[in-house]
């Protein structure tokens, strides 16, 4: 169920705000840091986890730009600007950057208009839309302006899919979603995923999905490992492979906490050949 | 080291705190331990990291030692020398707004600072036309000179969007269309004021949006907003208001997220406009 959100519910926790509580932010309402308390309740890692997965986010887009010499980026979900955002490392490496990003909260696209600011040669662009709606992002005026789609692209679906549950109403599951962006793409395009699942501490998740999460904001669907690769279909996964965030490519120690149990995350980049 | 006329700590000496506190996270240790590292009590530490007091140099180079961050010794004590240096605003004293903290030092330490602009064209976004007209409705009872200081202090306050080191704040302001549709002045100030906002907005770091009449959202029911948002993590936002007696400066978490959901509220009206695409019927009309 595709849902563009205008107005803010200040009294609902909103997944992109909980999450800059859990970064450490600052952009978050009492409604989203009780929430946000309740989940590291149920998951006393989610914090090192935010934070494992940022840096993940960032030493995976520093290589897409570096080491792959993408110079094309698209980010769908991108939540509250956390500094440096992902413009703002690609730009390091390349300054010609072109990066679109896209939320379905009109406010997140505010905060990114307002506060992302990317160097003089290269573009960002930021539109309203929502994942679930694969044309809405990929023909829209916007993204088109600033990309080039006969060129690479990375498509960046950084923690966002574990919000999207298969609809059983539809039959449209997340890997048909994932497989209508990753066909948009030309070959030699990359797609970074990084998704909660439950394969380092069954108990723990166990406790979380059978509970009522509704009221945390938090819903969608944890995947397995399996279902997860299954995400990279006819692609190349990039060395170490699917692998927790804090295990790709380290570029120093493993932040304190940060186990495999704690993260609970899957990390990957494939190629399109 | 001077405090702020109220007894509050200033801008810089919460910034330096602040900074020391986040050293202190990044060694890895606690309040007590660090306290123990400098032979002085857990609360001191925590007096000096939340309020930048007794910040003696000696005692600031063995807790950077105890960090393992001596090089930074002296990029901290610099700070230190210089937030014990009166502000440049002091020689306003006789015209700067009634307020318990250094405001100024609080606006020009900020890396964001976001404006809701329920009536009038906020003071960082005058021109000096504009601000004398303003000047000259709320102190009707002062002469030309007294005047002149205010808006003096208005456009030295502006030059923190010039700046080049550090750079300057990144400006985030949400206009009603009452405020630009209010005239202030005459035709010719309103026209100026109108083309010093599109210009402004053209500098990357400069966002400018125009909240149409028609809209309601919760940044109606209070007055003007300017939140300040800081580097340090650990530093909260802070938010002034403006009344007509002064600049009250808000910190209390709760209050301060009130204000964080009505500048929300107002940034996430659907039908708002950049300043760039907004026009206006008197804008062509000559007065």
């Amino acid at each position: 169920m595709p849902v563009l959100e205008e107005q803010i519910d200040a009294n609902r926790p909103d997944p992109a705000r909980v999450y800059d509580w859990f970064l450490g932010g600052k952009s978050f309402f009492p409604a989203d840091e009780a929430a946000g308390r309740q989940v590291q309740a149920m998951w006393p890692g989610v914090r090192v986890a935010a934070r494992a997965n940022r840096a993940f986010l960032h030493r995976a887009v520093r290589w897409l730009a570096a080491e792959a010499g993408i110079r094309q980026f698209v980010d769908i979900g991108t939540g509250v600007p956390t500094e440096p955002n992902l413009h703002q490392i690609a730009q390091a490496e390349a300054p010609d950057t072109r990066v679109v990003y896209t939320d379905n909260r009109l406010i997140v696209l505010r905060y990114a208009e307002a506060l992302m600011t990317g160097t003089p040669e290269g573009r960002t662009a930021y539109l309203h839309a929502d994942f679930c709606e694969p044309a809405s992002i990929l023909d829209s005026a916007e993204l088109r302006d600033v990309l080039d789609l006969s060129r690479p692209v990375a498509l960046c679906l950084n923690a966002l899919l574990h919000y999207i549950a298969d609809d059983p109403v539809t039959g449209v599951t997340a890997h048909d979603l994932v497989a209508r962006y990753v066909a948009a793409l030309p070959s030699g395009s990359y797609l970074l995923i990084t998704h909660v699942t439950p394969d380092f501490d069954a108990p723990t998740w166990e406790r979380i999905t059978s509970g009522d999460r509704g009221h945390t904001g938090q819903t969608g669907q944890i995947r397995t490992r399996e279902q997860i690769l299954s995400f990279f279909e006819g692609m190349e996964l990039v060395e170490p492979g699917l692998v927790p965030p804090q295990d790709w490519r380290p570029d120093g120690p493993v932040p304190a906490g940060a186990t495999h149990a704690a993260v609970s995350m899957w990390a990957g980049i494939a190629r399109r050949p | 080291m001077p405090v702020s006329r109220s007894g509050r700590p200033t801008a810089a000496q919460l910034l330096i705190g602040a900074r020391l506190r986040q050293l202190r996270t990044e060694a890895g240790l606690s309040t007590r331990q660090a306290a123990a590292e400098l032979g002085t009590s857990a609360s001191a530490l925590h007096r000096m990291e939340g309020h930048g007091v007794g910040l003696e140099p000696g005692r600031v180079r063995r807790l950077l030692s105890a960090y393992g961050r001596e090089g930074e010794a002296g990029a901290v004590l610099a700070d230190v020398e210089r937030a014990s240096r009166p502000g440049w605003w002091d020689a306003y004293r006789d015209v700067l707004p009634r307020s318990p903290a250094d405001l100024i030092g609080l606006e020009e330490h900020a890396y964001v600072i976001r404006l809701y602009a329920p009536a009038v064209v906020p003071d960082l976004l005058q021109t000096p036309a504009y601000a004398e007209a303003l000047q000259r409705v709320r102190h009707p009872e002062e002469d030309d000179r007294r005047i002149a200081r205010r808006v003096e202090l208005v456009v030295r306050r502006q030059a923190l969007l010039e700046r080049a080191d550090p750079a300057p704040p990144v400006v985030w302001a949400l206009l009603e269309e009452a405020a630009l549709r209010r005239r202030v002045g005459d035709a010719e100030v309103m026209r100026g004021q109108l083309a010093h906002l599109r210009l402004l907005a053209a500098r990357p770091g400069v966002t400018i949006r125009v909240v149409p009449m028609y809209t309601v959202h919760t940044a109606l029911l209070c007055g003007p907003v300017q939140l300040l948002r800081y580097r340090p993590a650990t530093l909260p936002d802070r938010v002034l208001l403006h009344t007509l007696d002064g600049i009250e400066v808000e910190d209390r978490r709760d209050v301060v997220a009130q204000y964080l959901i009505a500048l929300d509220s107002a940034a996430s009206v659907p039908d708002s406009v950049p300043i760039s695409a907004w026009r206006t019927d008197w804008e062509d009309a000559r007065a």
